[in-house]
């Protein structure tokens, strides 16, 4: 490629800054442009795609820009000198501008400069930097994809920083002033070492032979802020048995200090060999050391409010969303080979979406997290469920009652060993802040961390006040926790309050409590007998009968649906409040309470009925949520319970007599419908089996009538 | 390969070479041989196992490294410890009129015209280390690969190697030293090499405060570490932790020392220069010509050419059953489990579980068993398996001892820990030294890492800003006093010896064979027939209705055994016999811990 060819590009790159026009219609670079003149911005970041939609770019100048983009950044920057238009505002004059009237006033003077070392590089005048920003579409390199023939191209990866060095001055233009003539000599330094000049090389020195001595004139001489570090390639993109794959990253100029250790990035820029210098380049031989000259960075975003949907996931997300079973369809794919348990699977669904928080004009806030708590016998895959929701939730901190660091669960304040001040360090609720904290052996939790826990719960808030230190922490982060009974195993013989080894005040703090019970069963002994037989068998898990969504799936599908706020209609209201007190009331009845039903019911009601509603994308909460809302509740007691009711007398088939009849007592009236009746026993935890049976087994005794197609019931007057 | 102008074996170089002029000849274009083989590769494969060339490659280790010249054909066995990611390197360049390759070397064959037309070709960066906890007998004879170039020194390569000799030994420092002094490239040798010995006290002094003498055996070896090239192979070929044999072109080159100058620390803000942390003194380097992955059989010196009979091995089985009943004391009943354990292997993994491991904690054991027991069984279990470990557990060495591995940010080296074995390796834990005490940060971590390991055979890897887990295929034996809680174990099993006798010697050829034996017959396949298939399961669902307690693990650990039992006796599928002998073993090991308790 010759030098006539740049030319030409010079010229597409010039006419694309000034015609671009964004979405607007208005000139985007142009402003970009006036605003560098107002000095008030320094970087141009010239985007990739806005090239690829610019009309008159044809292909092969995009191929060139991509594949040459050193190149082209230095194109880029000479087009930009030639359109910056003058400054809009006044601009107050500092050193450089003065030191620039003066040179530009010598420079018309002692024009003998044929020389081009004594012509003034253009980078000295520059007060902005060009950057060619990569394409954001389709899926960035892992570090191990970047191969030698990437070398030169603009490439886009994603890593984690491991390590970042100091931000140190970089030269760009050294300016020496000679002893003998007075002129001011520069030299261009494009490497990290170069080798500085002695002899003033102007034609008055050359001519008289008197080797004029240079001075490095560091004021006037250019420099850039620098900063070396490394990234690393991401957990899951290291294949099985490898090692991660790091890289060498440079940052100049405005992007620098932007990264730190620690951070997933996302980088666009120039994949290029380092220029060995002096000995180095002797010993390499053969060997070329590489390096990306970063372009842009952006930091992968970890929460769900600022999930970026990628490819195609929207279109997915919109066809789960028209899919009616979309409720069941996500809780099969929360940890789909641990078998069973859908109605955990449920809760722990509605614990990743949650409800909408409240803030009332007050300023009270009403959590909208749902706490959930998984108790039972140890070998239940409680940790298994817990270690899977951690990893479909964007941000997730796992850790055990007993916590590993002295930070334990809350905060603690620890003297900075280098500056011997007192810092405050988040334990795993405050990191887990606006995610989901699961927290493995709770029971086992320190004293002091679970009185803290209360407040975590329903204020949402961790109050530290030590050494000189009052603070107070946001830890809005949803608690799921996993316990084992008391006694190690859950005892049948106890009540269920001397099995579970909380507090009361603890345990209310729980929108839902669960216990996995491992009961002595016929069928799921065989079914776990043919399972450990078929996986020695044929080295794999038994087909699911269902293909589970992807984690990625799921999380978008979460994030989206996180984005709603649904409200509770008017008509609703009626409809909770009598639910709430029908539970009140049977509470009282019975002579030995097994829960506190108290306003936190309630708000948990409401909660689990929000994020059913958030589900289906809809803007309302309808009974059917309210109704799911209660049957989980419901199911959940009975885990807890379901002994009781064995003992009670009352067998699954006239307990659901008897609710209808109340039901139907309390309306009044003689007709129940299928779809309402189905509603109240699903609400006190029983199948739709049960029912069939029930109506059938009660039709037979006449004491109702039984519609033939829709199942309506019909009470016949005694 | 008649009629070749070159030696494969002491000048690979000139048959690379070759087959690069022909290929160009041929008209294909260099440029397109990024990545690919033009026939190089072919040609050693060829000669090395078609023709036989194998055996007559030296083997690299320390005592070849004196004599080996460089650019010469090498082989080394070795685990891949760590991966040092890609070398970008000038594949191809045009010396003239024609083209020129570098492929297989650290240095120009031909001059290079800077502004030549080159090719950047890559090349994966290995570092290899000897199997950890190799045992001796593994190793192959110093007799069985000759120097070659004994007989045919002239006196001008005699200073040559004792050049070399200098800079990678420093035994014969001190004569060599007057006749370099001269010379400064080779006074600068001289301070280099000062510097890593310095460099090395300090490491070993960390390494001996960190873990114990017992753990750096056979330190020698352990510290012969090799830099591999790969070229052209897929990723996935080679994987962390496996075995590999690789045979390729052993280059030194002096030039290449590494040497701390100014520029060094401006070039290379983070230090991370291979060259600083690994001096070619040091860490020899090879260019893989030809790489094959080592199985446990490859291991074995001579292997018998037994078929396998099934009256043959049932006589080996008895034999050696009875050497390990002598060994532990006459307990049958333990050399019966110890027979399985040392079968048992990592056929699969599903989900979170490992199918086929069979980790045993042997329970009752005191101070003074495990004097005696505990060193038989250990010598024992080193002269039956290739790579053993034994590891006494003290409060002490968990809360100092590094078991996983760590990535060292400021070396960019992935630090290995004890942890860090190759598959198949059969792993020793000491629990009866272990007395009540505070584990710190460390300790706490330590004992995380052994239980999944026990658990699920997974070791995490601490890249500090994440954990990794990293399959792993170890054969556990816990021997402890009451039962491990720290370690749970698959298999718990009360120990009860009846007499101290030691067992009668063992000659070199019956070891041979049962080694042969246990490495032969722990890959064989298994099936279950559907008939047996329906026992076993009712035979599960009985069990889980008796006892409740009976977990989806207790299941699968009989299946294991049947399956390693079935193994044991040679066979691929499993018998109501074994079965019944499986149940058998089970209800006796109930008995002793019921006894025990």
């Amino acid at each position: 490629m010759n030098d006539l060819d740049f030319k030409r590009d010079k010229d597409i790159a010039k006419d694309f800054l000034l015609n671009f026009a964004d979405l607007n219609g208005e000139a985007k670079y142009m402003k970009v442009l006036q605003d560098v003149a107002n000095r008030s911005t320094k970087a141009i970041q010239i985007e990739l795609e806005d090239l690829i939609d610019y009309k008159d770019s044809d292909e092969e100048f995009l191929r060139r820009v991509t594949e040459n983009t050193r190149r082209y950044v230095g194109i880029f920057a000479n087009a930009v000198d030639e359109l910056l238009p003058e400054p809009t505002e006044v601009l107050p004059d500092d050193d450089h501008d003065i030191l620039m009237t003066q040179r530009s006033e010598e420079g018309t003077e002692n024009a003998d400069g044929s020389d081009p070392r004594q012509q003034m590089p253009p980078e000295i005048r520059r007060f902005f930097e060009v950057y060619i920003r990569a394409s954001s579409k389709g899926r960035p390199f892992t570090i191990r994809e970047v191969k030698a023939s990437n070398i030169g191209q603009l490439v886009r990866i994603s890593g984690i920083v491991t390590r970042c060095s100091d931000v140190k001055p970089l030269m760009q233009v050294a300016v020496y002033t000679c002893e003998e003539c007075g002129f001011e000599i520069y030299q261009e330094v494009t490497a990290r070492v170069f080798m500085p000049l002695f002899v003033c090389p102007s034609k008055r020195c050359s001519t008289n032979q008197t080797k004029g001595n240079l001075i490095l004139q560091l004021r006037a001489s250019k420099f850039l802020k620098f900063q070396e570090a490394k990234i690393q390639e991401l957990a899951e993109h290291v294949p099985k048995g490898h090692i991660p794959r790091s890289m060498t990253v440079h940052f100049r100029g405005e992007l620098t200090r932007k990264v730190a250790p620690g951070d997933v990035v996302e980088l666009s820029g120039i994949f290029l060999p380092i220029p060995y210098t002096g000995f180095r380049a002797m010993r390499a031989g053969l060997i070329a050391d590489t390096y990306l000259e970063a372009m842009s960075i952006n930091h992968f975003k970890k929460k769900y409010e600022e999930y970026e949907f990628r490819g195609d996931e929207e279109e997915q997300i919109a066809r789960l969303a028209e899919d009616g079973n979309i409720y069941n369809k996500l809780a099969r794919s929360l940890a789909p080979e641990i078998y069973g348990h859908e109605d955990i699977k449920k809760a722990l669904l509605l614990l990743l979406v949650g409800a909408p928080h409240r803030k009332l004009k007050d300023g009270m806030k009403i959590r909208g997290d749902l706490h959930i708590c998984l108790m039972g016998d140890p070998g239940v895959a409680k940790s298994q469920l817990l270690k899977h929701i951690i990893n479909v939730a964007p941000r997730g901190v796992y850790t055990t009652g007993k916590g590993s660091s002295g930070v334990g669960l809350t905060a603690a304040v620890q003297k900075d060993p280098v500056t011997n001040e007192m810092v405050l360090e988040g334990g795993a609720l405050v990191l887990a802040d606006m995610g989901i904290c699961a927290i493995d052996e709770f029971d086992k939790m320190d004293e002091l961390d679970r009185t803290a826990i209360h407040e975590v719960m329903e204020q949402q808030t961790v109050s530290i006040a030590k050494a000189g230190i009052t603070t107070s922490l946001n830890a809005r982060t949803a608690v799921l926790a996993a316990a084992n009974p008391a006694w190690g195993r859950y005892d049948l013989r106890r009540t269920p309050a001397e099995n579970i080894n909380l507090p009361p005040a603890l345990l209310s703090r729980f929108d839902l409590l669960w216990l996995i019970l491992d009961r002595a069963d016929m069928d799921t002994d065989l079914e776990m007998a043919r399972h450990v037989v078929y996986v020695h068998q044929n080295k794999e898990s038994p087909a699911l009968g269902f293909t589970p969504l992807e984690p990625s799936i799921l999380r978008a599908y979460i994030s989206a649906a996180r984005k709603l706020s649904p409200s509770v209609p008017k008509e609703l209201e009626e409809y909770i409040a009598s639910a709430y007190s029908s539970i009140r009331q049977e509470e009282a009845r019975s002579n030995t309470p097994h829960s506190y039903t108290t306003v936190r019911t309630l708000l948990s009601i409401l909660r689990i009925s929000a994020a059913l509603a958030r589900l289906r994308f809809s803007d309302t909460v309808a009974q059917s949520d309210v109704d799911e809302a209660l049957r989980l509740m419901q199911m959940s007691k009975f885990s807890l319970y379901s002994d009781d009711r064995q003992r009670s007398g009352l067998d699954a088939i006239s307990d659901i007599y008897s609710i209808l009849r109340d039901e139907a007592a309390r309306t009044n009236k003689m007709d129940l419908s299928y779809a309402h009746a189905l509603n109240w026993i699903s609400r006190k935890g029983y199948s739709e089996a049960q029912l069939k049976e029930c109506l059938e087994e009660y039709a037979a005794l006449n004491v109702w009538q039984i519609h033939p197609n829709t199942f309506d019931i019909r009470f016949i007057d005694a | 390969m008649v009629g070749l102008p070159y030696d494969c074996l002491s000048n690979p170089l000139g048959a690379v070479r070759l087959t690069f002029e022909k290929a160009v000849a041929s008209g294909s274009d260099p440029a397109s041989f990024d990545g690919k083989d033009w026939g190089a590769s072919d040609l050693f494969h060829d000669f090395l196992f078609d023709n036989g060339g194998l055996s007559q490659v030296p083997m690299l280790n320390p005592s070849t490294l004196k004599w080996v010249q460089p650019n010469t054909l090498v082989r080394f066995r070795g685990m891949i410890q760590d991966m040092l990611g890609n070398e970008f390197y000038v594949g191809a360049h045009k010396d003239g009129d024609t083209w020129r390759t570098n492929k297989f070397t650290d240095t120009a064959q031909f001059p290079m015209a800077p502004s030549s037309d080159m090719r950047i070709w890559e090349r994966r960066l290995l570092y290899c280390v000897p199997v950890p906890g190799q045992n001796s007998w593994t190793d192959f004879s110093p007799e069985a690969v000759k120097n070659p170039y004994t007989n045919s020194l002239s006196p001008q390569r005699e200073k040559r190697q004792r050049e070399d000799d200098a800079t990678i030994t420093d035994v014969d420092m001190q004569d060599s030293c007057h006749e370099l002094q001269a010379s400064p490239s080779a006074k600068k040798m001289r301070e280099d090499e000062m510097e890593f010995q310095l460099l090395n006290s300090q490491k070993t002094a960390t390494e001996e405060t960190s873990s114990n003498a017992s753990l750096v055996l056979d330190a020698e070896r352990k510290s012969f570490p090799c830099l591999v090239k790969i070229y052209d192979t897929p990723e996935t070929d080679l994987k962390l932790n496996d075995v590999f044999e690789f045979v390729g072109i052993f280059t030194f080159d002096p030039d290449l020392t590494a040497e701390k100058d100014d520029s060094d620390e401006l070039a290379h803000e983070f230090g991370e220069d291979v060259l600083v942390h690994m001096p070619p003194s040091k860490v020899p380097r090879l260019h893989c010509l030809v790489h094959r992955k080592l199985a446990i059989n490859d291991f074995l010196s001579v292997c018998p050419t037994f078929e396998l009979k099934s009256n043959a091995v049932k006589e080996l089985r008895e034999a050696l059953l009875g050497h390990l009943t002598a060994v532990l004391g006459n307990d049958r009943v333990a050399a019966q489990y110890m027979l399985l354990h040392l079968l048992s292997r990592v056929h699969a993994r599903v989900d979170t579980i490992a199918v086929g491991k069979l980790s045993l904690n042997l329970t009752c054991f005191n101070k003074e068993s495990t004097s005696v027991f505990g060193n038989r069984l250990k010598l024992a279990i080193e002269d039956l398996l290739p790579f053993t470990h034994y590891l006494p557990l003290t409060i002490e060495r968990l809360n100092t001892v590094s078991l996983s591995p760590k990535k060292d940010y400021n070396t960019n080296r992935l630090v290995s820990g004890v942890l860090q074995l190759a598959e198949g390796s059969h792993l020793t834990m000491d629990e009866t030294e272990l007395q009540a005490g505070t584990l710190n940060s460390i300790g706490v971590e330590n004992a995380r890492v052994l239980k999944s390991l026990m658990e699920s055979q997974k070791v995490e890897y601490d890249f500090k800003y994440y954990k990794m887990e990293m399959a792993a295929d170890v054969q556990l034996l816990i021997l402890s006093d009451g039962k491990s809680n720290l370690l749970p174990a698959d298999l718990v099993l009360p120990f009860r010896p009846s007499s101290v006798d030691s067992p009668s010697a063992v000659d070199a050829d019956t070891l041979k064979t049962w080694r042969w034996y246990l490495a032969t017959m722990q890959p064989l396949p298994h099936s279950i027939e559907p008939d047996m298939q329906k026992v076993v399961e009712d035979d599960l669902v009985a069990a889980r209705q008796a006892d409740r307690s009976l977990g989806s693990q207790d299941l699968s650990r009989w299946l294991t055994m049947g399956r390693l039992l079935s193994t044991s006796f040679g066979e691929t599928s499993l018998t109501m016999e074994h079965w019944q002998m499986v149940k058998e073993l089970e209800r006796l090991r109930r008995e002793r811990l019921q006894g025990s308790m």
